[in-house]
């Protein structure tokens, strides 16, 4: 606080010296006794619109139902908008958008302006996340085997495996439902609460482990998050102050996932169990307050704090009753983080065309669950000594000082100098000290063409690379974890955007990024990416209208590592390259009629390459390759009906060399989901009839 | 247990008082400016006199302004309730004047296409009068405001239903800038906008954040939790970057990688894990189904027994594999 305290009596002499120098501009109002608005239309009244779909699909693979929710054959949809408006400024408007095919989205808005709101939403999120999946087991939470099964030591070994598969779902729908209200009680405050329910249901693939042994789960999945906010502000002249509270509990309902172990175990062990997500609940009471000082000049201060707990019961050390395992020390963990946050800004625009902004942010977690000596048994299979859990803390700073200069008039010049400090407790770097400069120029040259360059360059140094205390198995001492090891950054992009006509634009655009971690021998070493887009548009006129992007990307790194717990005795080299493309046409035929169309391409290829010897054997290329086109024809007339056809054709291709091949039993010691590669060829053909009330 | 002790950055209150002292001068010029700043009349009859042009049939049709909470006169807080299109537009009184035969028809001092962008923070000005509530308090430090965008570069204030509002249209006018993000969504793995069943503003806010992230709920985890509360925790036993920051294993824009991992395993967890009992061994081709498959390599990869990445409360958990 040393500046603080020197410094205070100039800052408040200057508040006040600022004060002064304000000059308010008094504007003469207009006599309005003429303004009657008669030409102003009136919004009152009901419309409506219901617009009934049907689709045929026809695809050969389930992904392409992944966040779409068609199944495959004939599927019906609703959507809809009913929009009421009352004459005392009161509104409602309900949305329905495809209902029927395991999305949709619901949304209801009502009021009265400036007087009270309410926005309803509720929406389903199909997420598919394995496809092909079979599994021998069956249940939820008790994942079970036949009852006829007899272990095997290896997969090769089951004899009832083929036998006893059966397919199995992988995937989640979320469920959403958000209501919110806003009251402004005068013109001045404004009080707003909001509630959010999610409930996430379904299955995820899971590995599940008995020593060397694996069993792949179609795991059940069964959450809730709760989040409720309560919010106030009061808008004062030149200042604005708010208070806003809000608390998130996550419940579980699955606890653990116990297993039947398929595999003949050395150690006894006949079943597995894993536990569940814990519950948690979080609250945190954030308080903003802004000031307006003369020359355009904000201050904000937001100030928070914030505290999780979870204490959620164990379950049992270990499901094997043939091993003897020391007490637990607690119940449950219970669980306490703190988290404090603070920011600080000043933004000015002393001159036309100058803008400065000064920034400060503290972000801390304090971890305050207890540290206790758990006993360490590995996998439900054997016992080892006491260990300690490491409860992590950390503490964020940012500060930074930025600078926008508008140059004569067609030239923009912006500066920024930033400094990044991250404290971490009980990890092997405690402080990494992060420097970032970065300078953009944007320019108007003629009337047609901006020009954009931008550089930024960070250096990242930390305190003593170490080994940390109360970890049983030490980390090699020349890895350096990437996140906290020393890094240089450059980046620069450059964009080029072009009015090549009235009514057509190009955007071309470059930007390349060089990661380089010096003192990692073990680790990452380097990383970059090179990344090209294209961007267009045109629309010659009310009927036609095209766009089109493109982009071209190639991430690429390097590390090394230690088969031998020494030097590096391997190198890995990665390479992707993605190639995507697309455009988008709508035109208008003569009459009613118009015409829609889309093409979208992506391509994915990817290279591993492993070096480790004389001769390393290479890893074929991992490949994604996307290809969408959608064309629709619409007719609308001057009545209440419209309606639209349309087909889409999409195939996606896929090669992944971790999942292509491995099927159940392909692994002797992991009874697999045999999941594949997502690829699909997909036709489905739309109808859609609009009536407008 | 805080081990951290506190610390003062002093530098930063230097730069502070640099700022401060550097507004003092400015806000006198800036006020001296505004002073000279000497604008047209108003118009004679308010939003008819404009509505005698800018009619259904006009080259800037504005009819459907009055089927949004702008258009409403009842509303005091709505500009047609008070000085009507002249609350943004500015006094019209020299735009909507009979022209003499040849005369070129002034422009409208606020809102006119050449305008826009000589002074987009004075324009903003307009809109933030109204909306310069909690919820956009920080848009003169975003990067969209410090980069002087115009709020009508990306809200359709006439239109009936501005895309901006109500999340159904919001994306393709963030991806009219962000065309590198647009292509981030085509990827193999993404989040949902793609299919329109997420949107921008799920997790940004474009308007700024007290912290400068732009994120909804604060940079590192907070945002993610919003949706992902399962990984908050505390968890008995951590993975200390997971606890930091999703973005350290994870591209929410999406990736070519699996659960939008921003390398694919084994060589994302070999770049942070080297340990005695179970160093980073090298997994090369010969672990494939064609040669002795590996476990450490197919199906989830480390993942096959470290599958609670995200942290796990088993009281064996420590390995993060029950």
């Amino acid at each position: 606080m040393r500046y603080a305290r020197h410094y205070a009596p100039i800052l408040t002499a200057l508040i006040a010296a600022l004060a002064s120098s304000s000059t308010l501009l008094a504007a003469e109002p207009p006599d309005t006794t003429d303004w009657t608005c008669e030409f102003c239309p009136a919004d009152t009244g009901t419309t409506a619109s219901v617009t009934l779909g049907v689709d045929y699909l026809d695809t050969d693979g389930d992904a392409f139902t992944d966040f779409r929710g068609q199944k495959d054959g004939l599927n019906g949809r609703i959507s809809g908008w009913l929009r009421q408006r009352y004459n005392d400024d009161g509104y409602m408007d309900l949305l329905l958008e495809d209902f029927g095919i395991g999305t949709g989205r619901m949304r209801l808005v009502h009021g009265t302006r400036g007087v009270w709101g309410m926005d309803m939403r509720y929406r389903v999120i199909p997420h598919r996340t394995g496809y092909d999946a079979m599994t021998p087991f069956t249940g939820g939470r008790n994942q079970q085997l036949p009852q006829s099964w007899a272990p095997g030591a290896t997969t090769g070994l089951m004899s009832g495996l083929t036998a006893a598969l059966h397919p199995v779902s992988l995937g989640t729908d979320r469920r959403r439902f958000e209501l919110a209200f806003d009251l402004p009680l005068s013109r001045r405050w404004n009080v707003d609460a909001s509630f959010q329910r999610d409930d996430v249901r379904g299955r995820r693939a899971l590995g599940a482990n008995i020593a060397t042994t694996i069993s792949q789960l179609a795991a059940p999945i069964d959450r809730r998050t709760d989040q409720w906010q309560l919010g106030s502000s009061w808008q004062g002249d030149g200042y604005m102050a708010s208070i806003n509270y809000r608390v998130s509990r996550y419940t579980d309902d699955i606890g653990a996932i116990t297993w039947e172990n398929p595999f003949i175990s050395g150690f006894g062990t006949l079943q597995g169990r894993l536990a569940s997500t814990p519950d948690n609940e979080f609250q945190m009471l954030t308080g903003d307050f802004r000031y307006d000082l003369p020359g355009r000049t904000r201050v904000s201060l937001s100030y928070g704090v914030g505290s999780g707990e979870q204490r959620t019961p164990y379950i049992p050390a270990t499901i094997n009753p043939g091993l003897t395992v020391a007490a637990l020390p607690a119940t449950s963990l219970r669980g306490d983080v703190d988290v404090t946050r603070w920011d600080l800004r000043v933004t000015s625009r002393p001159w036309r065309g100058v803008g400065l902004r000064f920034s400060h942010h503290r972000d801390d977690r304090d971890n305050r669950s207890p540290v206790d000596l758990y006993p360490e048994v590995t996998t439900d299979a054997f016992v080892g000594g006491l260990v300690a859990n490491v409860p992590y803390d950390f503490r964020r700073e940012r500060t930074e000082l930025a600078a926008e200069v508008r140059l004569a008039r067609i030239m923009r010049l912006e500066l920024s100098a930033s400094n990044r400090k991250n404290h971490r407790s009980m990890q092997e770097v405690l402080e990494t000290d992060e420097d970032q400069l970065s300078a953009s120029l944007r320019m108007q040259v003629g009337s047609r063409v901006t020009l954009l360059a931008a550089f930024d360059n960070i250096d990242r140094t930390g305190s003593d690379y170490n080994v940390i205390p109360g970890i049983t198995d030490a980390q090699n001492p020349r890895l350096r974890k990437y996140y906290m090891a020393d890094l240089n950054r450059t980046r620069s992009r450059f964009r080029v955007d072009v009015q090549v006509r009235d009514d057509m634009m190009l955007g071309l655009a470059a930007d390349f990024s060089d990661d380089t971690y010096p003192d990692t021998e073990i680790g990452l070493l380097d990383a970059s990416t090179k990344d090209l887009t294209a961007d267009f548009t045109w629309s010659p006129g009310e009927r036609l209208s095209v766009t089109a992007y493109a982009a071209d990307q190639r991430i690429e790194s390097s590390q090394a590592g230690s088969s031998a717990f020494t030097t590096a005795d391997w190198l890995a080299t990665d390479r992707d390259d993605v190639r995507v493309l697309g455009a988008t046409l709508a035109y208008q035929l003569d009459g009613p009629w118009t015409l829609a169309g889309s093409f979208d391409l992506s391509r994915y290829d990817g290279r591993t390459d492993v070096s480790a010897g004389a001769s390393t054997p290479v890893f074929p290329d991992l490949r994604s390759d996307l290809t969408r086109v959608n064309l629709s024809l619409a007719h609308r007339s001057e009545g209440s009906a419209a309606y639209r056809f349309g087909v889409l054709w999409e195939r996606l291709e896929t090669d992944d060399w971790a999942l292509d091949g491995v099927s159940y039993a392909t692994l002797p010691g992991m009874v697999a989901l045999g999941l594949t590669s997502p690829t699909y060829d997909a036709v489905m053909v739309y109808a859609e009839l609009d009536y407008g009330f | 247990m805080t081990v951290l002790r506190n610390e003062r950055t002093d530098r930063s209150w230097l730069c502070l008082m640099l700022l401060l002292l550097l507004t003092s001068v400015g806000g006198s010029v800036a006020g001296a400016e505004d002073a000279a700043d000497a604008g047209p009349e108003f118009t004679r009859r308010g939003a008819d006199s404009c509505l005698a042009c800018h009619d259904e049939t006009s080259e800037y049709p504005v009819l459907d302004i009055f089927r949004t909470p702008h258009g409403s006169r009842t509303d005091e807080r709505a500009p047609m309730a008070g000085l009507q299109c002249e609350t943004c537009h500015g006094p019209g009184g020299d735009h909507a004047a009979r022209l003499r035969s040849g005369e070129e028809r002034p422009l409208i001092p606020m809102f006119n296409d050449e305008a826009i962008h000589e002074d987009a923070d004075g324009h903003n000005g307009v809109c933030l009068d109204c909306h310069d509530d909690q919820h956009r308090s920080d848009w003169a430090g975003s990067d969209h405001g410090f980069a002087e965008l115009a709020c009508v570069d990306c809200h359709q204030i006439h239109a009936a239903q501005d895309p901006m509002v109500g999340g159904f249209g919001e994306v393709e006018v963030c991806m009219t800038c962000h065309a590198d993000v647009r292509a981030d969504f085509m990827q193999r793995s993404s989040h949902p906008v793609r299919e329109g069943l997420m949107a921008c503003t799920d997790c940004h806010a474009p308007h700024g954040t007290a912290d400068g992230s732009g994120l909804v709920a604060g940079a590192g985890t907070d945002t993610c939790y919003s949706c992902h509360a399962e990984k908050r925790g505390p968890m008995l036993w951590e993975h200390a970057p997971v606890s930091e920051d999703c973005g350290l294993c994870h591209d929410p824009h999406g990736s070519v990688n699996p659960a939008m991992l921003v390398q694919r395993p084994p060589l994302l967890c070999q770049s942070c894990h080297s340990s005695t009992g179970h160093p980073s061994l090298a997994f090369t081709g010969a672990g494939l189904p064609t040669g002795s498959p590996s476990p450490y390599l197919l199906g989830s990869s480390c993942l096959n027994c470290h599958a609670q990445v995200h942290g796990s409360n088993h009281p064996a958990g420590e390995a993060l594999n029950r």
